[in-house]
């Protein structure tokens, strides 16, 4: 009997053993353990939108790429480390563009096309407050796309743009030319325009509120920077520049042409992401001043935006190695203008991405370039006018009355300047202005302050002022930068479309290679 | 393997056909230490009947009375028991015979027991006495050297707790693998910090698949299994013992250091004049020279003992206020600063074992002063191993392990911290130590902390003089020890109760539960008073933007995991005839469960010196994962069946087979766990054991897929905090693939073992192959992809290594004994065959660079196809063919982009133990580590030369002429290259200048050393007293032991002697490192 029991259990153990073996499902179901209840499997375009707007400011002000267009086009000084502004080697990663605003734009476009999803992201917002028509979505997500690969390409020149945004799908993209890129964007932001249906406007815009007759203004003034911005490539009336500028300007929808229209956004204070992101950049810091070249120009032109473009004191020499730069903080007891009056910089200011004073004065270069009809005159003193408005200064009339910015006669900010004596001894700028179209331009760059890469693009494009090198430039030759260089990681994670499009580059892929429309 | 089943069932029945006669003794075989002679063959004289011990060394067999017992074992003489009426049990204590060594026991997954002797596989067993030479805390650090193929990274012991790593034959995976799981008494426990040294019996290291099969996908990586202490029967005394040490540890290993030039960023002085409106009592210091004190760096005056005006005598309120000083060297300013560390270990142990139960109770206390002022360690472990046999077929056990540990220690070694990364990377060499110890307390009206690194006196604003006092980027680091407060404390039990049924002798099922729980709580405080005195300083690792990072904050956070394993396991063990047979089957089932919650305020504190969560000025959140809770939950279930037979105890063939379901798996997946292997112990053959005692073949193949965790299959959207109003998501930087499974490693390996000459020379040789391949790769992606990185299964790396381990006994007589053991790991490959479709290359580590997120990194590891694993990278020289450097009109080098400088594995690694007896009461113990080959970058070097702190910045030159000084002078750093042209070049380059440009062109060549060391690990003098000769005493006490020990005695070899190259604390080198330490100290252990 015992022997029985025993041999029982074996059995037992044998069978049991066998049988779990041979492949019993439940012993690989675990029911719902593995599915989250703490995170979101499925997305809110209308968030991902919020999301995706939200690092547009960061464009324009994060030390990592917006900062140095405000030092490369001498508007701001290093006061402390100038390996910026002495030109150390700018080899630097898109920084989460892509990965980030881009990929969350993507899927918005790609949530609303495809017809599997495509009902449901309208449902999707919260009762009553839908994220925006399928239409709509798409169109605002294009143009917020095209302002993202505008400002890469800006800074780098040719950038995976066909191939981009494919996730899994494709982690090596292509580089597409600019000149591709440039046509795209176009392409883009008419398609865009006309996208747009009448269904409910886009949730989640805290730029415009889903208002669908804002966004198109922003799109076409879009069209009118971007095509002026070919202007070495397609100078002449004609051109494509000139088309795309002149189909711009005359769409019906219009474009920013009062700072209420401004591509701006404000900023309630009351947290980090709430905060005007240079009042989080510069507060409680010394690395940047206002620079002496800026300085001196609107000293100069007695240009009453000196009031909000800095704090009061000294302006700071642009370009000294950090010796010098320390010896000139002692020199001035550390007392030196810091970017923006403190007025301009609170933690609810609100930071003017696209101003229609950028519009303005790019009409007034269309009309002195024939590329549109009109008075360039009217269009320039309308664009600086708008500029001194939107900083809440007075004296427009007067300054455009002047012999300064007089659009006729006006002789510019002057030869100067150099450095304090002891600093350095050479002119680092010139910004005399002698004839309508450089009276222009130096407006357009003036009017940029808060926008690094568009006073740096646009001297790029313009060479005005006529900004000299630091003398204590430490690239080879030393020139002012005129691209960033393709960051590490692309050498690492996409050696040769990286290569490849760095081989199209006059002298490879250094800061001092010129892109195609800087030719 | 259904074949393998069927096998299997035979064997099993087939023992259940054994019939008996009379009636039945049990019955257990001892050595003369108490310890169990496992598979000792017991026969009946004159008859077939026979029986085999277990692994407990009991057996049952049938007898009548008048028989006798004949009891055999390999290495033991034969023992005979006469069976008398009355006999029912029996205990019998073999006696070793002259020159043999003891069977060892190891324990494997679910405490299951193996002799050495039957391994098929190169199995690691480190004794007690072998681990703790040299009391430690650290279970990873007393390892080092002792295990071939192990290789510690121990880290510094200012880093107070901090865990230490340890690579089983090289580095497991692709990128930056995994470690060897930790198992105590058969539960798995996630942290080898919570394994109390003092407790630990022995450890068995399974270096991998083929020998750590049976862990399942846990062991992928090896397994370092630990047994700890059980009451013993047959020990003298009551059974308590008391084990205490104190050790003092002390600064030993630092950069050099430059003592020529103080702080400043040119060498001029600066004459100071007074001006109305400074404060009165500076006139005193009208007309004297100052150097900068703005700037962080050296690069300032020469230090030759002239007048200046030091950094406190702006400061009033202590006796050196507006007074000059001389400016003299502080060559000792660095290690001055770090206290004299002080460890105590006290462990009171009580132990008791009778026939039918065992029980040890042990309580240990850790008590750590910290090299940093205000760093603590306190910890409290308990540990209970009880047995009781209820009746003969009735076991019951309890395995119970408590640990709670609390510390304050700001662990922080990164870039620019505030110890080392300002002592290394920007720091004035003439600072005075003492100085800044005894004005730690000195604040000014204002509340602002004195500092060194205060503003310039011209900048003085009498309109807000604060300003002038405030720290531009450096708070004296005694202020922030005395202020900064990073708290947490752990509370971790895990143990086992288990019970056991005997069937008869050969057949036993045990069921066990097993708890292993993790309770933590931490806060960081970043107090009011920093944010109060520091312009710069950027102090606050909370804050999202610069100015956040000035401002004070407070952090705090829970967790709870819990892992709880329910394992059901038959053993049987049956001798029939030749063939002994040993085998396990099992069920085991898991439940793990996470949570926690943590989050940080933000942009500074309402009311300051309040320290909540409430007290914030923006909404808290949580910087490091944006999610304030955490919650994981985890399943998984598996079953295994293991058997090895064994022929007359000199032939063995073994297997294991075992399947695991999981939740993190796709529905229907499961992993399956593999191995078979053979050994034969070939001197049993042979009859002239004079030269050869034992010699072993062995053979063995394992194959473990490794398991995903928790949601590694979800895709999940990230909730941000709302802009304007409006919430926001965003896509995940990285996707899984949808088939995503573990990681498959296999490994072969061959080995032989050896002794002879009586015992005296022994040697254990190990040829191992292992493949890793299909890794669940995060694969960098360009970023132009819309990720960063995707997870897919993917790459494949061979390794091939030789493990060794040699004992020699050089003297053995009466009065001293010499005993050496050495271990050596030859990483013969390590190749990467390849990576993923299109990938060729994967960037696996890299640490901090420098102060902004928009410079490039400095030195990164690789993991590249056909290359071997881990080659460090970065920018270096660009050169001609003949090896110059090209320069440009400056003498600067040309940076060259991407240039491999090597791997940061070592070649070989191992140690030597000596030991010796001396009148058998004196002993010492001398260990050795050492590891040859491998590199680090140095980020402190790095900037210690950007900074002027390192002893190159205030070298002469080949001309006898200071660096620093002109080069029209004769100074500056000679530079011998060529120009782009191919043209010579040689001059010298200003110093500043020269060392200036490796930040400034990124290049990090310059900084890269070599890992090789060789270190005298652990040193140990001891005297154990003769208490059986002390009389009276000798009733009382059963033992006393007193010994002198140190740890880290000597970095014997090093390349580089800045750092201690077995404590790098990232795989591409150090961030900004904690010094090496020595520590000495006294044990004393006494038993009663």
């Amino acid at each position: 009997m015992r022997y029985l029991s025993k041999i029982k259990i074996f059995t037992l153990a044998g069978v049991g053993a066998a049988m779990l073996f041979s492949g019993c499902q439940k012993l690989s179901d675990f029911g719902n353990t593995d599915d989250r209840t703490d995170a979101v499997t499925q997305p809110v375009t209308s968030n991902l939108l919020t999301n995706a707007l939200a690092s547009i400011a960061g464009l324009q002000s994060s030390t990592r790429a917006g900062i140095r267009g405000e030092l490369y086009s001498q508007q701001w000084s290093e006061t402390q480390y100038s390996d910026v502004s002495t030109y150390a080697n700018p080899q630097l990663d898109y920084g989460g563009i892509y990965s980030g605003p881009l990929m969350d734009l993507e899927t918005i476009i790609q949530r609303n096309e495809d017809p599997a999803t495509k009902s449901t992201v309208f449902v999707l917002g919260s009762p009553g407050n839908p994220s925006g028509s399928n239409a709509n979505q798409i169109a605002v997500a294009t143009i917020a796309k095209v302002y993202y690969f505008w400002n890469l390409t800006d800074r780098w020149g040719d950038i995976p743009y066909s191939e981009a945004l494919q996730m899994a799908d494709n982690i090596t993209p292509k580089y597409d030319a600019q000149e591709d890129v440039y046509n795209q964007m176009l392409t883009d932001l008419k398609n865009a325009i006309a996208g747009f249906d009448d269904g409910p406007g886009v949730s989640g815009d805290f730029y415009y509120n889903g208002d669908v007759n804002m966004w198109k203004k922003l799109a076409n003034s879009m069209r009118m920077l971007i095509a002026l911005r070919m202007s070495k490539v397609y100078p002449n009336a004609g051109q494509l520049a000139a088309t795309e500028f002149a189909a711009a300007a005359s769409d019906p929808a219009g474009a920013i042409e009062t700072n209420d229209e401004n591509f701006a956004r404000a900023y309630s204070g009351t947290s980090v992401a709430e905060t005007n992101p240079f009042y989080s950049a510069l507060n409680g810091r010394k690395d940047y001043a206002l620079s002496k070249t800026l300085g001196d120009i609107l000293d100069n032109m007695s240009d009453p935006r000196r009031s909000a473009y800095g704090s009061g004191g000294a302006t700071f020499p642009y370009g000294l190695p950090r010796e010098q730069a320390v010896a000139y903080s002692n020199s001035v007891s550390g007392a030196y203008a810091s970017p923006f009056a403190p007025a301009y910089v609170q933690s609810t200011t609100t930071l003017v991405t696209i101003p229609a004073a950028y519009v303005l004065l790019a009409k007034a270069e269309a009309a002195q370039r024939g590329w549109i009809s009109g008075s360039a005159q009217a269009y320039y003193n309308a664009g600086v006018t708008a500029s001194f408005e939107q900083w809440g200064v007075s004296g427009a009339a007067a300054y455009l009355a002047g012999d300064k910015a007089n659009f006729n006669t006006g002789t510019g900010g002057g030869t100067q300047i150099g450095f304090l004596a002891d600093y350095a001894a050479v002119p680092n700028q010139d910004a005399v202005t002698t004839t309508p179209l450089q009276r222009i331009q130096l407006q357009r760059y003036l009017a940029s302050f808060g926008d690094g890469l568009q006073a740096w693009s646009e001297w790029r494009r313009t060479g005005v002022p006529n900004l000299k090198p630091t003398v204590f430039a430490t690239n080879n030759p030393k020139e002012i930068p005129r691209r960033l260089v393709y960051g590490t990681s692309e050498y690492a994670l996409n050696k040769d479309n990286v290569e490849a499009a760095a081989g199209l580059l006059q002298g490879g892929d250094v800061m001092n290679a010129r892109m195609w429309w800087d030719q | 393997m259904r074949r393998f089943l069927l096998l299997f069932t035979v064997l099993m029945l087939s023992g259940v056909l054994a019939f008996s006669q009379t009636r039945v003794v049990t019955g257990r075989v001892v050595d003369n230490t108490g310890k169990a002679v496992p598979f000792a063959s017991v026969l009946v004289q004159g008859s077939k009947t026979g029986a085999q011990t277990d692994v407990n060394g009991e057996y049952s067999i049938r007898v009548k009375t008048g028989d006798v017992l004949q009891i055999s074992s390999t290495n033991f003489e034969v023992a005979t028991v006469n069976i008398t009426g009355t006999t029912s049990a029996i205990t019998t204590e073999l006696v070793l015979k002259a020159n043999t060594i003891k069977e060892v026991i190891v324990t494997s997954a679910f405490q299951t027991k193996r002799t050495l002797r039957s391994q098929s596989s190169n199995v690691q067993n480190v004794s007690s006495e072998q681990l703790n030479t040299v009391r430690a805390a650290n279970l990873n650090n007393a390892l080092a050297g002792k295990v071939a193929g192990a290789q510690v990274r121990s880290q510094s012991a200012v880093a107070l707790g901090r865990e230490t790593i340890i690579r089983l034959r090289g580095e497991n995976g692709i990128g930056v693998g995994s470690g060897p799981i930790y198992v105590v008494d058969g539960t798995i426990v996630p942290s080898s910090g919570d394994i109390n040294p003092d407790d630990i019996d022995n450890i068995t290291v399974y270096q991998g698949p083929a020998s750590a099969a049976l862990f399942g996908p846990d062991g992928a990586n090896g397994a370092i299994v630990i047994t700890t202490k059980t009451a013993r029967k047959n020990t003298p005394g009551v059974g308590i013992e008391i084990n205490s040490a104190i050790t003092f540890d002390k600064v030993y290993i630092t950069p050099d250091y430059q003592n020529s030039y103080s702080g400043g960023s040119g060498p001029e002085m600066y004459l100071y004049e007074w001006q109305p409106g400074q404060p009165i009592e500076w006139q005193a210091l009208s007309g004297k020279y100052y150097h900068n004190y703005d700037d962080d760096a050296s690069w300032g005056p020469r230090m030759a003992g002239q007048e200046y005006i030091p950094w406190y005598a702006w400061y009033g309120g202590h006796e050196n206020s507006f007074k000059t000083a001389k400016l003299v060297p502080q060559p000792d300013n660095v290690k001055d600063f770090y206290n004299t560390g002080i460890t105590k270990t006290n462990n009171f142990s009580f132990s008791k074992a009778t026939d039918n139960m065992n029980v040890r109770i042990s309580y240990t206390n850790l008590d750590v002063k910290g090299l940093i002022p205000n760093q603590y360690l306190k910890r409290n472990t308990l540990n209970t191993n009880v047995s009781l046999e209820l009746s003969r077929r009735w076991t019951v056990a309890a395995n119970i392990n408590y640990v709670n540990q609390r510390r304050n220690a700001n662990n922080d070694d990164a870039y620019s911290n505030m110890s080392t990364g300002s002592f290394n990377e920007w720091f004035h060499r003439d600072l005075d130590t003492k100085i800044l110890r005894d004005l730690r307390n000195l604040r000014t009206p204002d509340g602002v902390y004195a500092s060194w690194n205060l503003s310039n006196p011209d900048s003085y604003d009498p309109d807000d003089p604060a300003s002038f006092y405030k720290a531009n980027y450096w708070i004296n680091p005694y202020v922030w020890f005395d202020k900064i407060q990073s708290f947490d404390e752990r509370s971790r039990l895990f143990g086992d109760v288990s019970l056991t049924y005997k069937f008869n002798n050969d057949l036993n099922l045990t069921g066990t539960y097993r708890r292993q729980q993790l309770n933590t709580s931490a806060y960081d405080i970043y107090p009011s008073e920093i944010e109060l005195s520091g312009v710069q300083t950027g102090f606050n690792p909370y804050g999202e933007t610069t100015a956040e990072t000035n401002v004070a904050s407070y952090k705090s956070g829970i967790s709870k995991s819990i892992s709880q394993n329910y394992n059901l396991i038959l053993t049987y063990h049956k001798k029939i005839r030749d063939f002994q047979v040993n085998s396990n089957a099992g069920v085991v089932v898991t439940k793990a469960h996470f949570n926690s919650y943590d989050a940080n305020t933000s942009g500074g504190l309402v009311i300051p010196g309040v320290y909540s969560l409430a007290n914030s000025v923006n909404p808290i959140r949580n910087n490091a994962t944006n999610n304030f809770e955490t919650i994981t939950n985890y399943k998984s279930r598996a079953l295994f069946i293991r058997a090895d037979v064994g022929y007359r105890n000199w032939a063995f063939i073994e297997g294991t087979f075992r399947r695991d379901y999981a939740s993190a798996e796709p529905i229907d997946f499961h992993i399956d766990t593999k191995s078979v292997g053979a050994s034969i112990v070939f001197s049993d053959l042979i009859k002239n054991k004079r030269l050869l005692n034992y010699g072993k073949l062995r053979a063995s193949w394992g194959q473990v897929l490794n398991s995903l965790s928790a949601y590694d299959l979800d895709i999940y959207y990230n909730q941000g905090s709302p802009v304007g109003g409006y919430p926001t998501m965003s896509i995940p930087n990285e996707i899984p693939s949808p088939t995503l499974h573990g990681a498959v490693n296999e490994e072969k390996e061959i080995g032989v073992e050896l002794r002879g000459i009586k015992n005296r020379v022994g040697l254990n040789v190990t040829y191992w192959m292992r493949t890793n391949k299909d890794f669940p790769v995060s694969v960098s992606t360009s970023e132009a992809s819309g990720i960063t990185s995707y997870v897919t299964n993917a790459g494949k790396v061979d390794k091939r290594g030789i493990d060794v381990q040699a004992n020699i006994i050089p003297v053995n007589t009466r009065n001293f004994v010499w005993d050496i053991t050495g271990t050596w790991a030859y990483l013969l490959k390590n190749k990467v065959v390849s990576i993923a479709p299109g990938i060729t290359r994967l960037v696996t580590a890299f640490g901090d660079y420098g102060p902004t997120s928009s410079n490039p990194l400095s030195a990164w590891t690789v993991s590249e196809e056909g290359m071997e694993w881990g080659q460090l990278h970065g920018t270096g020289i660009k050169r001609n063919d003949a090896g110059l450097p090209v320069v440009d009109a400056d003498g600067m080098y040309i940076p060259e982009s991407d240039v491999n400088y090597g791997s940061v594995l070592p070649k070989y690694t191992g140690g030597v133990q000596n030991s010796f007896t001396l009148f058998k009461n004196f002993f010492a113990n001398i260990n050795i580590d050492y590891s040859w080959g491998g590199k680090f970058f140095s980020l402190s070097n790095y900037w210690g030369d950007f900074s002027g702190l390192t002893t190159r910045t205030a070298a002469l030159n080949d001309r006898g002429v200071p660096v620093r000084n002109a080069v029209e002078d004769g100074g500056g750093v000679h530079v011998i290259g060529v120009d782009e042209d191919g043209k010579n070049v040689d001059m010298y380059v200003d110093g500043y200048d020269y060392y200036h440009q490796f930040y400034t062109s990124k290049i990090s060549e310059t900084h890269v050393y070599d890992l090789s060391y060789v270190k005298l690990r652990e040193v140990s003098v001891g005297y154990k007293f003769p208490v059986e000769k002390m009389g009276h005493l000798s009733k009382y006490i059963t033992g006393a032991t007193f010994s002198v020990i140190g740890r880290n005695f000597w970095l014997i070899y090093a390349k580089t002697k800045d750092f201690d190259p077995s404590e790098i604390s990232g795989v591409q080198g150090e961030n900004a490192q904690f010094p090496g330490t020595r520590s000495i100290g006294f044990n004393l252990k006494l038993n009663f």
